[in-house]
């Protein structure tokens, strides 16, 4: 099998690619707010709004991400809510890992000093200042290691938007291959793909958490 | 024929097995000669030697880092010397360095010389009774009704014989420890290694141990211990050692070591201890 | 919307994703030992082979193995039915896992109980059997437990292969109706079931081993 050909189709499963990355920065965007707001409402001294918390955390893990895809694309029309294919999957995977990084960015409030807080009503801050202004931005710096962490697992993630017929990473390879019928290079490089991105942002988010000293996620 | 027996019985009493399979009579037990340890270009140990007569207590004393556990460890050889000499009896049965000695020949070593932990490092899943039971089914090949019944008697030697079915989680420190001797008693040693074996315990309950060491002693056990007890020492020890950076500094009858040091180190060290 | 007119036919599906689950999980738990292995071993060659296979595995999402071995094998000929593959791909990946898993178990053992067995001239094999892996073990019950559940949510992706499972069943029942968003609903609500009792049998066997072999260890 001559080089060019796999250089050919590599540069075929490019959009693909990007098209995996884009999702992901969109379903951060959705997941890193949604996982904040799950965090304070774990942290809640009110019980209902805890307990209420917890249920939806609970539930948005125990049920397998595909079949969150499932609901949010094949289910959510039934109530009138039409999302296309890559919204669906965004939010879908978004909602997901807003759940399953709620824990970690819960201990990264908890991880900031109390001195910090203090300071802060100190200087006579109000509750939202000394929030989104002192105790989050350190929170997030605290937590970056483990929330790259999600990340990179959400990216792999991504590749179940194929049940959607999301044109992602997966999806071109599959089709690629059956044009060419050469199933297992092309499947095979897809996924070299996959590993090429997540081996190295893992090994990163590693010298990061040694760096920092480590915080329990 | 006898004479072939006498021969091939003189030639096997010259190997390290042999030696260590049946320690000879004489007055010399064990001797560590010119030990030195290395971790990585520091050097824990250098040069130090010790010989240990049969009965002999010795007491090793000195500041942290000073390499006494790391030297106590050689006399088991868990602790592998960079260079320097081990000899049993009068047979050397280690000398250079890492694998110069068969493993077979390890496991007899570690039956003769038994030793105890400052962390007791009982084993927690098992009870009192199994810890000391373990390695006499194991190593020494004893049925397990024969191992109970010598258990049996070592706790009752160190006074815990109603706990024998306890697990150590349920044992205070001192009571942990007294296990952990009766399950290096449990393989017949000739030789006992303790390694600070009360500085991990209150003083009220490192009284109980110590008077189990002394009784030891007093039966002729041959002992080296590296503690702070000075007044254990003191008491019991034929030998004090004094060590510090690695080596020797001054060693003799504890009334010479402790009560009228010679080096200004000893003098040093022993102040900040006895002045406390 | 009623969730509960579907759970029958959902319910059809469980055996098929505990099946899945637990062979996978057995194959990888299995797997896991020479791997754990090799990552701890002297030999640098040894621990890089296994390190590697760990990020690799790590690295490539459950339906790409799934795909390169239901799919990708078929150019080889070699043609598996999609139980198999999943359970082979979802094995694979589970090695990976517990491999780590039993590494984390070991190394919660204080060395201090290695030393004491040697102090005590028990043979290294004694010494792994009747002291390490006992105490290991209770450290390693509970990691493993809580995997085996997120292999349980792992199994959907399964269904894209073709295998008989929960997701499969669901996303058949949704093609014939209008009530989409209660058959997914409900098939979530299937999987947060099962994993229910997991937990609880789960979290019974691992009091069970740390009050048997548990340990507060001396200072």
């Amino acid at each position: 099998m001559p080089a060019d050909t796999w250089v050919a189709w590599l540069g075929d499963l490019m959009p693909g690619l990007l098209l995996s990355l884009q999702l992901t920065g969109v379903l951060l965007v959705i997941g890193l707010p949604l996982g904040t707001l799950f965090a304070v409402g774990l942290k809640s001294p009110v019980r209902v709004i805890k307990y209420v918390t917890v249920a939806v955390v609970e539930v948005a893990r125990g049920i397998p991400a595909l079949v969150l895809l499932y609901i949010v694309y094949f289910g959510l029309p039934q109530v009138e809510i039409s999302l296309d294919a890559f919204l669906s999957a965004a939010l879908a995977l978004g909602v997901s890992f807003a759940a399953y990084s709620s824990a970690a960015i819960r201990s990264g409030i908890d991880a900031v000093h109390p001195g910090q807080r203090e300071a802060a009503r100190a200087l006579g801050l109000q509750r939202g200042d000394e929030f989104f202004r002192v105790v989050l931005p350190q929170a997030m710096k605290i937590v970056t290691p483990p929330l790259l962490g999600w990340a990179i697992i959400y990216f792999q993630a991504t590749s179940l938007a194929f049940a959607i017929a999301v044109p992602e990473l997966l999806s071109r390879a599959y089709t690629l291959a059956t044009q060419n019928f050469q199933y297992f290079t092309i499947l095979a490089m897809a996924a070299v793909v996959y590993a090429a991105i997540s081996i190295p942002a893992s090994l990163f988010a590693n010298s990061l958490a040694h760096r920092r000293g480590r915080v329990g996620t | 024929m006898a004479s072939d027996d006498a021969h091939s019985a003189a030639a096997d009493a010259e190997t390290p097995t042999a030696a260590i399979r049946s320690i000879p009579e004489g007055a010399q037990i064990i001797e560590a000669r010119d030990i030195t340890v290395d971790f990585s270009g520091n050097q824990v140990l250098n040069g130090v030697s010790l010989a240990v007569s049969r009965g002999e207590v010795i007491a090793i004393i000195g500041p942290s880092g000073s390499g006494k556990s790391t030297f106590l460890r050689c006399f088991n050889l868990l602790q592998v010397p960079s260079s320097g000499h081990l000899t049993i009896g009068d047979t050397e049965v280690f000398s250079g360095s890492s694998s110069n000695i068969r493993s077979r020949d390890l496991l007899l070593l570690r039956r003769k010389v038994g030793m105890c932990f400052q962390s007791f490092n009982l084993f927690p899943h098992l009870t009192a009774l199994e810890n000391v039971v373990l390695a006499q089914v194991r190593a020494l090949g004893r049925s397990k009704s024969d191992a109970r019944t010598r258990g049996m008697q070592l706790l009752e030697r160190v006074g815990l014989r109603d706990r024998a079915d306890m697990k150590p989680a349920q044992l205070s420190g001192g009571q942990q420890q007294r296990v952990a001797i009766a399950r290096a008693l449990a393989l017949d040693p000739e030789i006992m290694l303790f390694d600070e074996p009360t500085s991990a315990l209150d003083p009220e309950l490192g009284v109980e141990v110590l008077a189990v060491m002394r009784e030891l002693a007093d039966e002729g056990m041959t002992m080296i211990i590296v503690t702070h007890e000075m007044h254990f020492a003191e008491d019991v020890a034929d030998r004090v050692v004094f060590m510090a950076d690695g080596t020797i500094v001054e060693a003799g009858t504890p009334a010479q070591v402790i009560r009228n040091p010679v080096h200004a180190r000893t003098r040093k060290f022993l102040s900040a201890v006895i002045d406390r | 919307m009623n969730l509960l007119t579907y759970l029958p036919s959902l319910a059809s599906g469980i055996a098929t994703t505990l099946a899945l689950t637990a062979l996978s999980f057995a194959v990888g738990a299995v797997i896991a030992l020479p791997v754990a292995m090799a990552r701890s071993s002297r030999f640098r060659g040894l621990r890089l082979l296994a390190g590697g296979y760990i990020e690799l595995v790590r690295g490539i999402p459950p339906i790409a193995w799934l795909f390169v071995l239901f799919f990708g094998l078929n150019q080889f000929q070699i043609r598996l039915n999609s139980f198999t593959a999943a359970v082979i791909g979802l094995g694979i990946i589970s090695a990976g896992y517990i491999a780590e898993i039993y590494r984390a178990g070991f190394n919660a053992v204080p060395p201090g109980q290695r030393e004491a067995a040697s102090a005590l001239s028990l043979s290294s094999r004694t010494t792994f059997g009747t002291v390490v892996a006992p105490q290991a073990l209770i450290t390693v019950l509970p990691l493993a437990i809580a995997y085996f559940i997120g292999l349980l949510k792992d199994s959907a992706v399964a269904s894209v292969i073709g295998v008989q499972d929960i997701t499969t069943i669901a996303v058949s029942l949704s093609k014939r109706s209008l009530d989409s968003l209660t058959i997914f609903l409900a098939a979530g609500a299937v999987y947060l079931l099962i994993s229910i009792p997991v937990a609880i049998l789960g979290s019974w066997i691992g009091d069970r081993v740390a009050q048997k072999w548990g340990a507060r260890h001396a200072r």
